[in-house]
């Protein structure tokens, strides 16, 4: 594609590319295209005259480079334009403020008067119309001020006030509107699907990883525990207790069995089923998560719906007042300028703004929160409870010494091992398939299906043998496996600050594997940041050993320590927290972590994690960073400072125009003019970010 | 534009009733109609386009005036260190 450079300054670059203009298509592509690059962080394009804006970390002319070998019809650039292209939907709502804006130019400027009233009635109609509506239906909204201010300037012959009164409305609807739609759409965005691998079953009854694209209608595939249903099907085998929350809402999982239907995007908590796909698009799904957002009672704070009840009741002393003051000073213009007045506007449009706009904001720092509630959660918490494993640790440990037990060979061992643990979702199963994997150790299904018990290890058989890997407590304590006297030996000389997973094969011990689960470098540094910001009690709980436990939470700082802990008791010690007073954070990232996840007061989960904590969370964070975490307390406690602020000032202005209003020191389209700009005026700080522009 | 000329309004009011609501209920005025809005998109469009022009440039502006701000401070900051290097000389001197 060709272009024309018409300004440049250090890492931004002013294109004119050559085309007359672009199409909604071709804009988007380049849009998504060039924004997924890595060394570009911005970019803007102007469709309709061919140009574009690009400001980049560093690299540029590599940019540049990219731009000039772009093709905008390629198939694949196409494609990676996601369902609602964020674009598309500022110019849309740019186009209509700027039409707005000059209709109403046109209109003040070049119309004769009487078409002008004539157009301000027609305009009024609808305001009227609905504010009467509420009025029978006794509902006490902002409909029935606005109807009343514009009804009182048309009857007081003031049409150019009503017509003002109108055009601010409207624009602020129209911001209102904005904010909404991306916020909604950037939040669908991130709960969209995210599967990219996929277990198929061919027709000999193999079973391995493909991509999700490779799937058609028809195929088989697996799916186990913790994973999710990537695609619309019917089971053909297996059994499971499946969490539809992401569909229906019902948080209570649903048993699916033998024909039973199954969506994509749900979870299965327990059990494993095999499934014929019935659905490949994902098309259905993105317009289900929309739907679901908009229905969630947790999409508004629950500060936000007080301060409308409290407001919505101030509604009938405005005309109250509006009454007393024409009885006390027989001008009719007085009263109406106190109706132009009206406190519940601020709340009802500037509030909702501001949440929805900390959610994006949220988004913006790679956090995914899934309603306004869960800020305002995060910011009066004070009691914070770490998962270990994943969480306070890298998502990624790896082995780091294999020691192989009654005489088996390490590597055989070694690759039964991999061939068990490479079905399930968990950062230990990962780092023994990963290490495998490198060791060159190939294997191949020889195994029975293996069964995975939470927070426990994997049991399956091979050969006629029972074969069970997994933690001390599981594999000695509960399959009473034995050892022999010179490996018992080596088991107590085992490096006490590394995990172990223990296998045993005919309920002899195999293998034991020492994986290093280091410590996340800022751990320490997070968990004191979060005592500053106000977290007073931090806990951490694990599955791992006392000896594992311990020796991290004293890197990270963290006093209070639960070591060998089962997902009950995590939920337990949440509940017991939250009986005693306190608002719990809880932050995880397995499938032990779900229960406590979701009865914490805000469930957060990481994203590299198992994806039914993801399902379950209210907030996930991705890119494993818990500096996140503080991003997210700062923002939370900012946007609360924001609301207060928003209410004590939309009522503080509103109350100052009131008084003047009724001391004659305003007319009503003064009045109408100053409440309107201040609403929109606090619309637009509203949709500010709440924190200072930092480095990403 | 009448004043007391009744016939005049008499006949524009005949007018249009027989011959002016047909000609704009018509296929022509139809056309025309349609034309007209087509204009109207167009003008649309150009004020949008004049937007999208004013906009790109002004962030243009916008860009060359921070760097002269940023030159701004970079040389006071300059000239600070250069003050302050030669008071620290004249103390060591006395």
């Amino acid at each position: 594609m060709r272009y024309q450079i018409l300004h440049h300054s250090r890492n931004r670059f002013h294109l004119d590319l050559a085309k007359r203009r672009l199409t909604d298509t071709e804009a988007d592509t380049l849009y998504y295209a060039l924004l997924n690059l890595d060394h570009v962080e911005s970019v803007q394009v102007y469709a309709r005259t061919a140009q574009l804006v690009v400001r980049c970390y560093e690299n540029a002319r590599d940019v540049l480079r990219y731009i000039r070998e772009m093709d905008l019809k390629d198939e694949e650039l196409i494609e990676a334009v996601p369902e609602v292209s964020a674009r598309a939907t500022n110019e849309e709502y740019k186009e209509k403020i700027v039409m707005k804006v000059v209709k109403r130019i046109i209109k003040r400027t070049i119309l004769p008067v009487p078409i002008r009233v004539a157009l301000t009635c027609v305009n009024a109609t609808p305001y009227i119309v609905h504010g009467v509506k509420d009025l029978l239906k006794r509902e006490f909204s902002a409909e029935i001020v606005h109807a009343s201010a514009i009804g009182a300037s048309i009857l007081i012959g003031d049409f150019a006030t009503a017509s003002s009164i109108i055009f601010l409305t409207d624009v602020g609807e129209i911001l209102e509107e904005w904010t909404y739609k991306k916020s909604v759409d950037d939040l669908a965005q991130s709960l969209a699907l995210n599967v990219s691998k996929v277990w198929k079953e061919d027709g000999e009854g193999n079973v391995q990883q493909v991509g999700i694209g490779q799937i058609d209608e028809g195929d088989i595939i697996h799916v186990n525990t913790g994973c999710m249903i990537p695609l619309d099907g019917t089971v053909i085998a297996g059994e499971a207790m499946v969490n539809q929350a992401t569909m229906t809402g019902e948080s209570v999982p649903v048993r699916k069995y033998l024909d039973s239907s199954v969506f994509a995007g749900t979870v299965i908590e327990e059990g494993e089923l095999t499934i014929e796909v019935r659905n490949v698009s994902g098309q259905t799904r993105y317009d289900k998560i929309v739907q679901m957002i908009e229905e969630s009672e947790s999409l508004k704070s629950v500060v936000q719906s007080q301060a409308e009840r409290v407001v919505s009741k101030l509604i009938p002393y405005t005309f109250g007042a509006a009454a007393l003051t024409f009885l006390f000073t027989r001008n009719v213009t007085k009263a109406a300028s106190v109706l132009m007045v009206d406190f519940s506007c601020a709340i009802e449009v500037a509030m909702p703004i501001s949440v929805l706009s900390a959610m994006r904001e949220a988004g913006k720092h790679r956090i995914t929160v899934k309603g306004g509630s869960y800020l305002e959660d995060i910011a009066s918490a004070d009691t914070v409870v770490f998962d270990k494993t994943g969480t306070l640790t890298y998502a990624t440990p790896s082995v780091v010494d294999v020691i192989p037990m009654g005489g088996h060979d390490g590597e055989d061992m070694i690759r039964l091992a991999a061939c068990l643990e490479e079905h399930f979702p968990h950062s230990l199963a990962n780092a023994v398939v990963r290490y495998a994997k490198e060791m060159g150790i190939d294997h191949e299904e020889e195994h029975a299906k293996p069964v995975y018990i939470v927070a426990h290890g994997i049991s399956s058989s091979i050969h006629g043998e029972k074969c069970v890997i997994g933690s001390y407590h599981y594999i000695f304590e509960d399959e009473n496996t034995s050892v022999t006297e010179e490996d018992r030996v080596k088991l107590d000389n085992l490096a006490h600050e590394n995990s172990h997973l223990y296998m045993a094969v005919g309920g002899k011990l195999a293998l034991v594997i020492a994986i290093a689960d280091p410590i996340k470098e800022n751990a320490r540094e997070v968990v004191n940041q979060l005592r500053e910001v106000g977290i007073k009690h931090i806990v951490m709980m694990t599955g791992d050993s006392e000896q594992t436990a311990k020796t991290i939470a004293a890197k990270a700082g963290i006093t209070e320590v639960y070591a060998e802990v089962l997902p009950e008791d995590k939920a337990m010690y949440v509940d017991k927290e939250k009986a005693a007073g306190r608002k719990v954070i809880m932050i995880g990232d397995g499938i032990n972590d779900s229960p406590a996840l979701s009865t914490a007061d805000v469930g957060i989960a990481m994203k590299e994690g198992a994806e039914i904590a993801q399902e379950i969370a209210d907030i996930t964070l991705s890119g494993s960073d818990l500096e996140q975490l503080i991003s997210l307390k700062r923002l939370s406690d900012g946007q609360m400072r924001r609301m207060r602020s928003t209410s004590t000032l939309g009522i503080g202005m509103n109350a100052a125009i009131l008084v003047a209003g009724i001391l004659g020191l305003v007319v009503p389209g003064t009045a109408a003019f100053l409440h309107n700009a201040s609403t929109i005026g606090l619309c637009l700080r509203n949709m500010q970010d709440v924190l200072p522009k930092e480095e990403q | 534009m009448f004043g007391n000329n009744h016939f005049a309004k008499y006949a524009v009011g005949f007018l249009v009733g027989t011959v002016g609501v047909p000609l704009l209920k018509s296929g022509i005025a139809k056309k025309a109609y349609t034309y007209m809005t087509a204009g109207a998109f167009i003008a649309k469009d150009s004020i949008m386009e004049t937007v999208e022009k004013t906009q790109a440039c002004a962030m243009d502006i916008a860009e060359d005036a921070k760097v002269i701000v940023e030159e701004y401070y970079a040389k006071e900051d300059a000239d600070y260190d250069e003050a302050l290097a030669d008071l620290e000389e004249d103390v060591k001197e006395v």
